[in-house]
C-alpha cells in the first residue's frame, strides 16, 4: 500500500535540520501501523510527508502503485481528498462548520450527490460514537469529541489509509482509549489501514507492527504478532 | 463547478457564522466608500450643472450670434429678418436681438453728496422677445422686469445696484439703488439720459447680476440706428440633436455671421465644467483605490486570521482555488452589501438632504446631480476593487505551505 524508499528531509535554516536521513519500508494493505521514537526523531516529519502535507528533500513514496511526488501540487491536493485521511494532533476542525459539515466537507468537495454525503457523514458520525452530536459546533464538542469528528472526517471520503499523529495526545486516558478503540475496530471490521504517530508504549497493543524512528533513521521495526 | 459549489459554502459559513461586528464594520466602511464615490462625483456634477444652467438660461443662451469680425460695421443688419430665419431652424426655441451698450451709471444717493459712477454693459432688448430666450424676468427683487418696446425704464441686476445681499457686491456698485429711483447713463458715444429704475434682478450669478438693461427701441435712439442688433441670443432645445449640430445648422441659416456655443463663448470660465470632470474622476480613482486597500485589509486580516484553518482545509484536500474563490466571494458580497446600502444612503438620506439643504454658492443653489451611469460606474468600481480586494491577500495566504498555514513560521 506504501512504498517508502530512501526518504530524506532537512528543513532549510540557518543551521539546516536533517529531520529524516534516509527511511525506507513498506506498509501493507490493511495493516495497523505505528510510528514511535523519542521526541524530536522525525515521526511528525515522516508522517507529513507520506500524507503528502509536505515535500521530502530526497526519496520516493509510492501509494497504491501511484509516485505521488511527481504528482503536481493540484493532483496532490486532489489525491489527499481522494485517497487519504488525515487526523492531527489538535483539534484541527473548521470552526464555523458543525460536526455533521465539518465531516461531510471532503465528500462535498469530491462531488456527488448531496443527500449521499450527508447520510454518509451521518453514518461515520455514528460509527465514531457522536450521531446525537451532529449540529454541534467544534466550540460544543469535548476534546474527546472534537478529534472523534475530525476521525470521521478523515473516513468520509474512504481513504485508503487514514494517517493520524498522537491523536489521543491532547486527550484524557478514557477518551484516548475510546479513538483508540475505534481505530482498532476500523482498521479489523473495515480492514482500514492505519499509520499512527505515538509515544505512548502502551498504544503499541493496538497496533500490529511499530516502526521506530531515532534521529532519523529507522532503529528498528517490530512485529506486535502477540496481539490476539 | 463543485469546486464553487463548496466555495460557495464555506463563503456562506464564514459570513453567517463570522464576527458579526467585523462583517459589520467591514459592510459599513464600504457602504462609507460607495457614498464618498457618489457623492463626490455628483456634488461636482452638480457643480457643473449649475453653472451651465446659469450661463444657458441667464446669460449666453445656448448658442450666440454675433457679426463676422472682419467686417468693419459691428452690427447685425437686418436684424428682425435674420431673427427670423434662426427661429425657423428646427430645435431652435427663440432667439433675442440685443443691442449692446457700454457706459457709466451714476446715482445720487443724496441730493448733496457726490454721486457714485459704476462703469456697467447695458443691453437693449425687445422685452417680449427676450423674455421667450433668457429668463432674468423671473428673477426680479424688487419693481418690475421691462414691459414692451416703449418701456422707458431700466433694470439694474442686483451686483450692479448693490444693497442686495449677493456674493458678488465687492465689486463696485451703485451703493443700493431702489426701484423707483432715479439713475444717470452715460453712454460711451457721449450721449447721457436719466432713467428711472424700473426693477432689480438678481439671477446669483455674478456675471449676470452685473448688467442693466433697456429697450431696444431706446438703444436704437442712443445709436441713431434702425433694425440692426450687436448680437442675438439663440436657446435651444438641446434634447434634440447634441449643441454642435444645432451649431451647424443655425450656421447654415445665417452663413454670414458668427455662429458659436455657449462654451465657445464663455471660454475659460465654461471649462470649468470639463475640468470637474476631470477633478470627478481623479478623485473617484483615488476612491476606489482607497476601496479596494479597504476591501484588501479587511480580507487579509481576516485570512490572516483563519491561516491555520485554511492550512486545515488544504490539508484535508480542499483546492487552494476553491480557498481563493471562497474569500472573492466573501468580498464580493461585502462589496454588495456596501453598494446596496450606499445607494440607500445616496438615495434616501443624502439626495433629500441635498434638496432641501442646497449648497448656497456664488453661482446659485447646487444639489447632486445623480444619475444613473455615476451610480452604475461607481458599483462596478466597487464591485471591481471588491474582486482585486478579495483574490490578491487570499491567493497569497492561500498558497503557503500547509504546515506553515497550520503551525506558523
Ligand atoms: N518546520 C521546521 N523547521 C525546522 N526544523 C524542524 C521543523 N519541523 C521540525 N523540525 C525539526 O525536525 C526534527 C524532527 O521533528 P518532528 O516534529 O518530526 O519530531 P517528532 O518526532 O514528531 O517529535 P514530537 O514527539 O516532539 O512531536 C526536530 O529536531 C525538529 O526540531
Ligand atoms: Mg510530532
Amino acid at each position: 500500500m506504501i512504498e517508502a524508499e530512501n526518504l530524506k528531509k532537512v528543513y532549510p535554516g540557518k543551521v539546516p535540520t536533517e529531520a529524516l536521513k534516509g527511511v525506507s519500508f513498506a506498509i501493507d494493505s490493511g495493516e495497523f501501523m505505528a510510528i514511535m521514537g523519542r521526541s524530536g526523531s522525525g515521526k511528525s516529519t515522516l508522517l507529513h510527508q507520506l500524507g503528502l502535507i509536505d515535500t521530502p528533500t530526497d526519496g520516493n513514496i509510492v501509494i497504491d502503485g501511484v509516485e505521488v511526488l511527481s504528482l503536481s501540487e493540484s493532483k496532490k491536493t486532489l489525491f489527499r481528498l481522494e485517497h487519504l485521511g488525515y487526523v492531527f494532533q489538535e483539534y484541527a476542525l473548521i470552526v464555523e462548520l458543525n460536526a455533521l459539515q465539518n465531516v461531510y466537507l471532503p465528500a462535498f468537495a469530491l462531488g456527488g450527490n448531496q443527500n449521499g454525503y450527508k447520510k454518509r457523514a451521518q453514518e461515520v458520525l455514528e460509527i465514531v460514537g457522536l450521531g446525537d452530536r451532529l449540529d454541534h459546533y467544534p466550540h460544543e464538542l469535548s476534546g474527546g469529541e472534537q478529534q472523534r469528528v475530525a476521525v470521521a472526517r478523515a473516513l468520509i471520503n474512504k481513504p485508503k489509509i487514514l494517517f493520524a499523529d498522537e491523536p489521543t495526545a491532547n486527550l484524557d486516558s478514557v477518551s484516548a482509549k475510546v479513538v483508540l478503540e475505534l481505530f482498532r475496530q476500523l482498521n479489523k471490521e473495515l480492514g482500514q489501514t492505519i499509520v499512527m504517530v505515538t509515544h505512548e508504549p502502551e498504544d503499541v497493543k493496538y497496533v500490529d507492527r511499530v516502526i521506530w524512528l531515532r534521529d532519523g533513521l529507522i532503529e528498528k521495526v517490530e512485529n506486535q504478532a502477540v496481539r490476539n | 463547478m463543485q469546486n464553487l459549489k463548496v466555495a460557495l459554502f464555506l463563503a456562506f459559513k464564514s459570513i453567517t457564522k463570522g464576527q458579526k461586528s467585523t462583517i459589520a464594520l467591514m459592510i459599513f466602511l464600504l457602504s462609507l466608500s460607495f457614498v464618498n464615490l457618489v457623492f463626490f462625483a455628483s456634488i461636482l456634477n452638480g457643480f457643473g450643472e449649475a453653472t451651465q444652467k446659469q450661463i444657458t438660461n441667464n446669460l449666453t443662451s445656448n448658442i450666440v450670434v454675433d457679426p463676422q469680425e472682419e467686417q468693419k460695421e459691428a452690427f447685425i443688419a437686418n436684424a428682425k429678418e435674420v431673427q427670423r430665419k434662426i427661429e425657423r431652424v428646427p430645435s431652435v426655441v427663440a432667439a433675442t436681438r440685443r443691442h449692446k451698450l457700454a457706459g457709466t451709471i451714476s446715482y445720487e444717493k443724496e441730493k448733496s453728496a457726490k454721486p457714485i459712477i459704476v462703469s456697467a454693459q447695458i443691453a437693449g432688448v425687445d422685452p417680449e422677445e427676450e423674455k421667450r430666450a433668457i429668463d432674468i424676468y423671473k428673477y426680479m427683487v424688487q419693481g418690475r422686469y421691462l414691459e414692451g418696446l416703449g418701456d422707458d425704464g431700466i433694470i439694474l441686476g442686483a451686483n450692479l445696484a448693490g444693497g442686495y445681499g449677493s456674493s458678488g457686491e465687492e465689486f463696485a456698485n451703485l451703493g443700493g439703488v431702489k426701484a423707483g429711483e432715479k439713475v444717470r447713463v452715460t453712454f460711451s458715444n457721449g450721449i447721457a439720459r436719466t432713467y428711472r429704475v424700473k426693477g432689480i434682478f438678481k439671477v446669483k450669478f455674478g456675471f449676470t447680476d452685473r448688467l442693466a438693461f433697456v429697450s431696444s427701441k431706446e438703444a436704437e435712439s442712443i445709436l441713431s440706428a434702425q433694425n440692426n442688433a450687436s448680437q442675438i441670443l439663440v436657446k435651444t432645445d438641446s434634447s434634440r440633436g447634441t449643441e454642435d449640430e444645432l451649431v451647424k445648422n443655425v450656421q447654415a441659416a445665417v452663413p454670414d455671421l458668427k455662429v458659436r456655443k455657449w462654451t465657445e463663448v464663455m471660454g475659460d470660465f465654461a471649462n470649468i465644467t470639463k475640468t470637474l470632470d476631470t477633478v470627478v474622476l481623479i478623485v473617484n480613482t483615488i476612491a476606489l483605490v482607497v476601496a479596494a486597500i479597504t476591501i484588501f485589509i479587511l480580507i487579509y486580516i481576516n485570512a490572516i486570521n483563519k491561516r491555520r484553518q485554511i492550512g486545515i482545509l488544504k490539508a484535508i484536500g480542499i483546492g487552494q482555488n476553491v480557498v481563493i474563490k471562497s474569500y472573492i466571494i466573501q468580498a464580493l458580497f461585502y462589496a454588495l452589501s456596501g453598494i446596496a446600502i450606499g445607494s440607500v444612503l445616496i438615495l434616501y438620506v443624502v439626495a433629500p438632504y441635498f434638496v432641501s439643504h442646497p449648497l448656497k454658492l456664488p453661482l446659485g443653489d447646487v444639489g447632486l446631480a445623480l444619475d444613473i451611469k455615476l451610480i452604475t460606474y461607481s458599483a462596478l468600481g466597487l464591485f471591481a476593487a471588491g474582486l482585486v480586494g478579495g483574490f490578491v491577500p487570499s491567493w497569497r495566504v492561500a498558497r503557503q505551505n500547509i504546515l506553515k498555514a497550520i503551525w506558523g513560521a
